[in-house]
């Protein structure tokens, strides 16, 4: 563990306040955007990420965390994220039905104009379909595997191989539009 | 030959998930060039995709840091008032010859591990059920103790208990309902569950709705049907299966004694269903006492009340019935 993150546990035990202030400036961010990146939902991450905070200091004085207090928090937030996706049950058969039609027809995916090889990435991450970009970010942020995507979101192995097919397929042609273009993908 | 997805094989080579017949078949499709610059593509597509950042959030920190000190200075700050027990009609029911309170010497007893403040602790000399100001109920098992937090209703819903009771909690999506026991928590938003702390082991076990439970660390939700053991020294909560009869002690609650009229006829309304309406010629100040048992029915109560008392009713329907005098003179 992070001498930081020793010294905030310490602290959770003998100024309460000023460990939570120490989390939530240098931690907050961090865990909002590990959040965001399942759920895509800035209200909903927040509120997650406020709960989890919250949990910390009621049991601030109980808590005995041997991981690091930043992984800590961070898989506190994906699973509350992945509960409230769970509660949510979502429907993926109709999606799976269109996956062929949908990357190869290109008509429901949002044109994407870039300059940087960045910020394309992040805009063809973000315009893919709801459940793709989940089932995706699953995989890709939370080094899930095919059967924890699916038992997470309630759903079969079949289908979540379905939207990581569909997810490659759409990032793949958006990047293959940006080199069309005669730009550069050097940057790192 | 089973068919793959190539790009799922892709996808399951770069995060080393293929299975041994899956690499078989990714290997044989790799021999084709044109294939290996697909491999490649995806390749690329998976790495640079690393680095993405949101770029339509950005969370405030400052803002929910102020969010977060502007909710326990809520929590923590020092109420004086004190929130007198609902006298809701379960208060009101509560038979006279059940009911024994302790009404402690000190108003209020510090929680040292949160800063939370109770009310004098009820205390129950055999089965006994009370109304919290809420609109939810809790049947407490001889010897059972119930505290109730001093905010409780406005800011928090939060109450400490000893021993077993049952709980029927109202639905408040806002405000979560919390028992504390031991150094263990339960957490409902509306639910009905049985619950018995014995030092710091404590067993719940669900009747309707969701109930989270939480040890140290480990947090389980445990819906219908379902019992939990917690105990919290060891951090563990272990998940089993509950009878309905779990439920059943809770009934026993409705021998009352030495009531009024109203909260009589209350009692069974609620208990066997039906409606039952006082007619004006029923005298209301008399003071009954019921036989009530589990497994009677209306009827036989009718029936056992019409020999203890000047009692004159109809039934109008199978849940429907009219008291049309009543003299306990």
């Amino acid at each position: 563990m992070e001498n930081k993150d020793r010294e905030i546990l310490r602290l959770l035990k003998t100024d309460g306040e000023k460990a939570m202030e120490i989390i939530y400036s240098d931690y907050y961010n961090y865990l909002c955007h590990a959040t965001y990146k399942i759920l895509n939902d800035s209200v909903t991450t927040e509120d997650i990420v406020q709960d989890v905070l919250m949990e910390i200091w009621k049991k601030r004085e109980i808590l005995d965390i041997t991981i690091s207090l930043k992984a800590y928090m961070r898989r506190a937030s994906i699973n509350k994220a992945l509960n409230h996706l769970r509660g949510k049950r979502m429907q993926f058969e109709d999606d799976d039905k269109y996956t062929e039609t949908f990357v190869d027809s290109d008509d429901s995916h949002q044109k994407l104009e870039f300059n940087e090889f960045s910020d394309m990435i992040n805009g063809s991450i973000e315009s893919l379909p709801e459940k793709c970009r989940m089932v995706f970010s699953m995989s890709r942020f939370e080094s899930m595997t095919y059967q924890e995507i699916a038992s997470a979101l309630d759903i079969s192995i079949k289908t979540v191989e379905n939207q990581i097919s569909k997810a490659l397929k759409i990032l793949r042609k958006d990047l293959s539009d940006y080199k069309m273009k005669g730009n550069s993908i050097k940057i790192s | 030959m089973k068919q793959f997805d190539n790009m799922v094989l892709i996808h399951k080579h770069l995060t080393g998930q293929l299975s041994s017949e899956e690499k078989q078949a990714y290997e044989a499709w790799l021999l084709d060039n044109e294939n290996q610059s697909n491999v490649e593509e995806i390749s690329q597509v998976w790495s640079k995709t690393a680095a993405y950042e949101p770029t339509s959030f950005e969370p405030n920190a400052t803002a929910a840091y102020h969010k977060f000190k502007n909710s326990i200075e809520k929590e923590s700050a020092p109420s004086t008032k004190v929130i007198r027990l609902h006298p809701l009609r379960w208060v009101a029911r509560i038979a006279a010859g059940l009911v024994f309170v302790i009404s402690a010497l000190f108003l209020f007893q510090s929680d040292l591990i949160n800063g939370d403040k109770y009310e004098a602790p009820i205390v129950a000399s055999s089965i006994l059920q009370h109304g919290l100001s809420d609109g939810s109920n809790v049947v407490l098992a001889e010897n059972a103790s119930l505290e109730v937090d001093n905010r409780f209703g406005e800011q928090t819903r939060k109450v400490k208990l000893e021993g077993k009771a049952f709980f029927d909690i109202q639905r408040n999506e806002s405000l979560p309902f919390i028992i504390k026991m031991g150094k263990s928590e339960l957490e409902v938003l509306g639910t009905s569950f049985n619950v018995n702390v014995v030092g710091q082991i404590s067993t719940v076990e669900v009747k309707s709705g969701v109930v989270e439970v939480r040890a140290k660390t480990k947090t389980e939700k445990l819906t219908v049907g379902q019992k939990a053991v917690v105990n919290f020294e060891k951090d563990e909560i272990e998940l089993n299966k509950t009878e309905q009869s779990a439920f059943n002690w809770t009934k026993s609650v409705l021998s009352v004694e030495s009531v009024s009229v109203v909260q009589l006829f209350d009692e069974l309304e609620k208990y066997y269903n039906v409606n039952i309406e006082l007619n004006p010629n029923v005298d209301q100040s008399c003071t009954l006492t019921s036989p009530l048992a589990g497994n009677s029915s209306i009827d036989q109560i009718f029936d056992v009340l019409k020999e203890t008392y000047d009692l004159i009713y109809e039934k109008q329907s199978n849940d429907r019935y009219e008291i049309k005098f009543l003299s306990c003179k």
